[in-house]
């Protein structure tokens, strides 16, 4: 068979190309733009770190203890630094297909865009995973207990369990965060990877 | 640049959408898809088209930058070479569907190396179809090479 011969004979008419450009069809986002949808996650999280941030601010303003305030003042930072990171990787992620980048180069920037945002959201995970844990545990504790935190703290062995539930909470979260991130685009990723070594290779 | 001329020059130039497309749909579904993918990018980038290059250009890489990059529907990939379903037996006389076969023999490869001869027979130059994908000529010459020997394979009959 002469391949360029095959090539080029004629495709018989498509409606469908014809309808897509007639019936104005070339409107909103793909919805398959892993960028998009990454934008789009980040936009949650910058949201969630604002609201948490504000709740925590007003729990700060509201109590007179100096030791809660300055306790109460760190995940407030962690808050704060969340939301920056956020906006900051957000804003490097230009949604759309560049017509000026070669198709290695945009392989490379989808794959650069998808680590940066699970390497973002790992690292503030190290962060607020100890203050989740153990703010879950001394709630846990209290509703347990139906005690102040000063009773359930001063609780033989309680700092020595606090310490225990932290130290196995926090590495659990990062593996399902890991686990999640996986989930949701680890296909995209592979596939990314895959095409990049394909073109790169021999 | 108003949406009638936009759509005047995709009318022109369809081929390299649909014949692209077809190396990576595995079904009219997925065919649509990828084409109103392909459309909708080169819809929002095109007021970014200044007419440096040629549109055949701008929209071929256009499309192939949103096939390769975009989040498709997980099915199995068909990546296996069937030569019975691809190459004609020597006694069936009508098959005479060439471009089909050669489709779906493309279709058996790798997605780059799709991309890689549908430029060449698309007839880009070496050095042109290199600069689409980001690789050297002499890289794009060897690849082409070894592609063009397995679709003879592929399509020899037996």
């Amino acid at each position: 068979m002469e391949l360029q011969h095959a090539w080029n004979a004629p495709l018989p008419d498509d409606p469908a190309l014809r309808a897509m450009l007639r019936t104005a069809q070339l409107q909103g986002n793909g919805p398959r733009d892993p960028l998009a949808t990454l934008r789009k996650n980040l936009a949650i999280n910058l949201a969630w770190a604002v609201i948490m941030g504000i709740a925590m601010l007003a729990l700060l303003l509201s109590t007179p203890s100096l030791t809660v305030r300055l306790c109460l003042s760190v995940p407030v930072l962690f808050c704060v630094w969340s939301a920056w990171d956020t906006w900051k990787l957000r804003a490097s992620i230009p949604i759309g297909i560049s017509a000026e980048n070669n198709v290695l180069h945009e392989l490379k920037r989808h794959l650069s865009a998808l680590r940066r945002w699970v390497q973002v959201g790992q690292r503030s995970g190290l962060l607020v995973y100890p203050f989740s844990a153990a703010g879950g545990f001394v709630l846990g504790g209290l509703a347990g207990s139906g005690g102040t935190v000063a009773e359930l703290m001063t609780k033989p062995g309680m700092i020595w369990l606090l310490l225990i539930s932290v130290v196995i909470l926090t590495p659990l979260c990062w593996v399902v965060t890991r686990w999640m991130y996986r989930l949701a685009f680890g296909a995209q990723e592979e596939a990314l990877r895959l095409r990049i070594a394909e073109l790169e290779g021999e | 640049m108003s949406q009638a001329e936009f759509t005047a020059r995709i009318e022109a130039d369809q081929c390299i959408v649909r014949k692209l497309v077809l190396l990576y749909a595995r079904d009219e579904a997925e065919r649509q898809d990828l084409m109103q993918e392909s459309l909708l990018n080169a819809w929002k980038a095109w007021p970014a088209f200044r007419g440096e290059a040629k549109f055949s250009t701008w929209l071929y890489r256009i499309c192939l930058n949103t096939i390769l990059t975009q989040r498709r529907r997980d099915r199995p990939v068909d990546r296996v070479p069937d030569l019975e379903r691809v190459a004609p037996k020597v006694d069936d006389r009508h098959v005479q569907d060439d471009r089909e076969r050669l489709y779906t023999a493309i279709r058996t490869l790798p997605e780059t190396d799709r991309a890689l001869v549908g430029l060449h027979l698309e007839g880009f130059t070496n050095q042109e179809a290199a600069e689409v994908l980001g690789i050297s000529a002499n890289h794009f010459a060897v690849k082409l090479h070894r592609i063009k020997q397995r679709l003879s394979e592929l399509l020899k009959p037996h």
